[in-house]
């Protein structure tokens, strides 16, 4: 007995000699598996010390099997070290337990969102109410999950619990973050939370995440080698680091948009330039420290890029010269508020035969006697959008369409000089190969001088499938009367924001369709604030069993009849807006007594006519309804929108 | 469970009869364990120290209380023999009536056995927390385990509804 005792000073005598110190030894152990440090962002309030000694409870052995056989007096399991915590969550593999386990406190969640399929003892079963409830399309076979985070539920809590539920399902493919609260918006921690349980995502967008850093955006790069589209939109602590992570760890990227990133420079593009072979779009927008020489280096190294966006970059006619001599495949450049570039710029581009697709905005240099001088070029244009052009002149649309022979679309937005003897230009010079117009904004373009409307008439242009004038104040009756000759074959027809177009406009122009063919046409006459019911009538009588489409949002004189209309013609509908419009219940009960199918999207924002009994009609609906807006509507009660949610869940309700 | 009233704190002199090596453990109220050096060996922690030359002197386990240490060793003869006689029924029943203690005694054996680091034992009582927690919803977990919930409101409403069909 004192031998024995002996033995125990002795040894602890020797323990105190020791070189190294004992709790250092034990220490080694207990952290031997090298855990991460799970603590997850706000988790910092409540950070437990793992490894404090909890009071101990002097009581027999016999009362603590029976008090608390079912319950625990005390919360010792949160003393427990995050390795034990993931021990036993190992044998939880399915991801009902996994999600509930993730609700009971940040720690379980922070573990949970770490943790990997194969870390599991067993393999869960995806049971089919799972999947489906998770929006799993089993008709596709494969798994293809989107997730886009907003304002307030951006944030790395969410991020968190996505990780815990979707990763047992191939996880993630495309992932989209827009951050509008700065100050709880996600971090580096969530992002590599979500990109490590995710390796399958595609495609990432981060707008506005003012708190991710490099640390992220490298973790990204590293967890998820598949990426092939990459969206950073506003990331003010990312710089050239992280992106040429990106470039080396990610060579199926196609898809790159910087935009707003002011430490990210030439060094990245050099990356890219030299990694990043399958590069197909790149847009950089608003980034202050790239230079031209990186750009031209993308244009000349990157075999596959077709498409280049560069906006508010500061570029010179040098990068244009590159992409006339050395461009491969590049289709596409849309230039934004580029004020370096001049015609001799543009001259050498007009070479360039593979350039399909020409969108310019807010070029202010460039004028009718520039366009005039490089009309030598374009050869190869087929899409041409202008935006906020001032000094585009009838002539200078004149002289482009005359040297462009296969233009199919023109695009002129906020083009204030252009007015309809420029587009009596477009059409006579193009009327063969143009298929699609679009006006927008554009204060210049009148009505048409009724007196002389016949001399000046457009002939018939059979061509032209899509038509768009959104917000052209001048647009009035005349002007639609005129243009309804080039619209026989129009498939898409949208007319928005035209204050002063009535019945007699929006029946003139539908009456000069050609109505034999089979075709689907879309109709869009939102904000047209003076059609009535007639205009309704008109449509769906001539055209209504070919609509797909039909938009009237804030056509704020339309009433039930005009849905009873829609019912009862409409056969192949597949999207219906009529927000703002007096719709009552009765109206809706029309949708339900009709024979639509295929109705997939409806709109009831802002009737106020709507109340409960509309919900119950629109669940009769013998349609799949996957979207329906019903919000600002004051009559709708919340007990009625959860019902309908629970009854249509898989409809994007909002309300 | 008679079995474990033979190795409570007691003087090592009575077993000293047996052939095989002994090692010395102390708990953390200062209590000396005399044990078989197989036994001792379950511990990957102990064997460590062993083959790093510690095994003639008493080992310290800082963290564990004697009537917890007491348990853990219990599981560590017993399984000695199991591991001889390789009869996996008999082995079953005797962890399934082992782990059958409270939520409390369950954490320091989780401790006790993550300290020591005895796979069996870690593996036995990870099952038994798990078995607990599998089909109950956050708040019974809560309650079972006495955790303050910290995810606020707000919070918990984000999980659910992100995963609503697992709150059903």
């Amino acid at each position: 007995m004192d031998q024995q005792d002996g033995g125990g000073r002795g040894g602890e005598g020797k323990y105190e000699e020791m070189p190294f110190n004992q709790q250092e030894y034990f220490c080694n152990f207990s952290n031997k598996r090298a855990f991460g440090n799970y603590v997850l962002f706000d988790l910092n309030e409540q950070k437990q010390n793992n490894n404090a000694e909890p009071p101990n409870k002097k009581r027999s052995r016999h009362q603590e099997t029976s008090i608390s056989d079912k319950i625990s007096t005390q919360d010792l399991i949160s003393y427990l070290p995050d390795e034990c915590i993931w021990e036993i969550f190992r044998y939880l593999p399915s991801t009902r337990d996994r999600c509930c386990c993730a609700a009971v406190s940040k720690k379980w969640l922070a573990i949970q969102a770490k943790m990997r399929i194969s870390e599991f003892k067993s393999k869960p079963k995806s049971s089919n109410i799972i999947t489906s409830a998770l929006g799993l399309d089993h008709h596709k076979g494969s798994q293809k999950f989107s997730r886009c985070l907003e304002g307030k539920k951006a944030n790395d809590t969410r991020l968190a619990a996505m990780a815990v539920g979707i990763c047992l399902h191939g996880g993630l493919s495309e992932l989209c973050v827009r951050g509008s609260f700065p100050t709880q918006g996600i971090t580096d921690v969530g992002l590599s939370v979500i990109s490590q349980a995710c390796p399958g995502l595609r495609s990432i967008s981060l707008w506005d995440c003012i708190k991710v850093g490099n640390k992220g955006i490298v973790s990204v790069a590293t967890s998820c080698s598949s990426l092939e589209k990459l969206d950073l939109v506003n990331l003010p602590l990312v710089d050239d680091k992280a992106l040429a992570s990106i470039a080396k760890n990610c060579p199926s990227l196609s898809s790159l948009v910087i935009e707003l990133c002011p430490l990210v420079g030439d060094t990245s593009l050099e990356a890219f330039a030299r990694y990043s072979s399958k590069i197909e779009f790149v847009s950089l927008a608003k980034c202050q420290l790239i230079n031209a020489s990186a750009v031209i280096l993308i244009i000349s190294s990157l075999p596959k890029l077709t498409k280049l966006k560069l906006s508010s970059v500061s570029i010179s006619d040098g990068v244009l010269q590159v992409i006339g001599t050395q461009g491969k495949s590049l289709s596409c450049i849309l230039v934004d508020n580029i004020s370096g570039i001049t015609e001799v710029g543009f001259c050498s581009i007009g070479e360039y035969k593979n350039l399909n697709f020409l969108p310019l905005k807010s070029c202010s240099d460039l004028n009718g006697s520039s366009l005039n001088a490089i009309s030598d070029g374009f050869v190869g244009l087929k899409k041409i959008s202008m935006r906020k052009c001032k000094s585009l002149t009838d002539d200078g649309l004149k002289w482009l369409t005359k040297t462009t022979p296969l233009l199919e679309s023109l695009e002129l937005e906020e083009c204030h000089s252009v007015t309809w003897h420029g587009l009596i230009e477009v059409f006579r010079n193009r009327s063969e190969t143009l298929k699609a117009l679009s006006l927008i904004k554009c204060r210049g373009i009148a009505d048409v001088d009724p007196s002389n409307c016949k001399a000046i008439s457009l002939p018939k242009y059979p061509c032209l499938h899509s038509l768009v004038l959104k917000k052209c104040d001048g647009v009035g009756d005349t002007f639609l009367a005129w243009m309804g000759r080039a619209c026989l074959q129009v498939k898409h027809l949208t007319l928005t924001g035209l204050k002063s177009i009535t019945d007699q406009g929006v029946e003139n122009l539908i009456r000069a369709l050609e109505t034999e063919q089979n075709r689907r046409i879309s109709v869009d006459l939102s904000g047209c604030s003076r059609i009535t019911d007639w205009s309704v009538f008109v449509i769906t009588s001539l055209i209504g069993d070919k609509l797909r489409s039909l938009m009237l949002d804030w056509c704020e004189k339309l009433t039930d009849l005009s849905l009873k209309m829609i019912a009862e013609r409409c056969a192949c509908l597949l999207d219906l807006g009529l927000s703002g419009c007096r719709i009552s219940d009765d109206g809706v009960y029309c949708l339900v007594a009709s024979k639509l199918q295929c109705l997939e999207v409806v709109s009831f924002a802002g009737c106020v006519g709507i109340s409960d009994q509309s919900l119950h009609y629109l669940r009769m609906l013998r349609c799949y309804l996957v979207g329906l807006n019903l919000m600002h509507c004051p009559k709708l009660t919340k007990e009625g929108i959860d019902r309908m949610r629970e009854n249509l869940w898989w409809c994007d309700l909002l309300h | 469970m008679a079995s474990s009233s033979s190795s409570l704190p007691s003087p090592s002199s009575s077993s000293s009869s047996s052939s095989s090596k002994k090692l010395v453990l102390r708990s953390s109220d200062e209590k000396h364990f005399e044990v078989d050096e197989a036994v001792a060996l379950q511990s990957e922690m102990i064997k460590q120290m062993v083959e790093d030359g510690f095994g003639g002197d008493v080992i310290p386990l800082l963290n564990v209380s004697s009537n917890i240490l007491s348990k853990v060793i219990d599981y560590c003869k017993k399984h000695v023999d199991f591991d001889s006689k390789k009869k996996m029924d008999d082995r079953r029943r005797w962890d399934a009536e082992y782990i059958d203690v409270g939520v409390d005694e369950l954490y320091h054996l989780i401790m006790a056995a993550n300290y020591r680091n005895i796979k069996g034992l870690l593996d036995l009582t990870c099952q038994k927390v798990a078995d607990t927690i599998k089909g109950k919803k956050p708040k019974q977990i809560r309650i079972i385990f006495n955790i303050k919930n910290d995810v606020t409101p707000e919070g918990e409403q984000k999980i659910r509804k992100e995963h609503s069909w697992a709150f059903e």
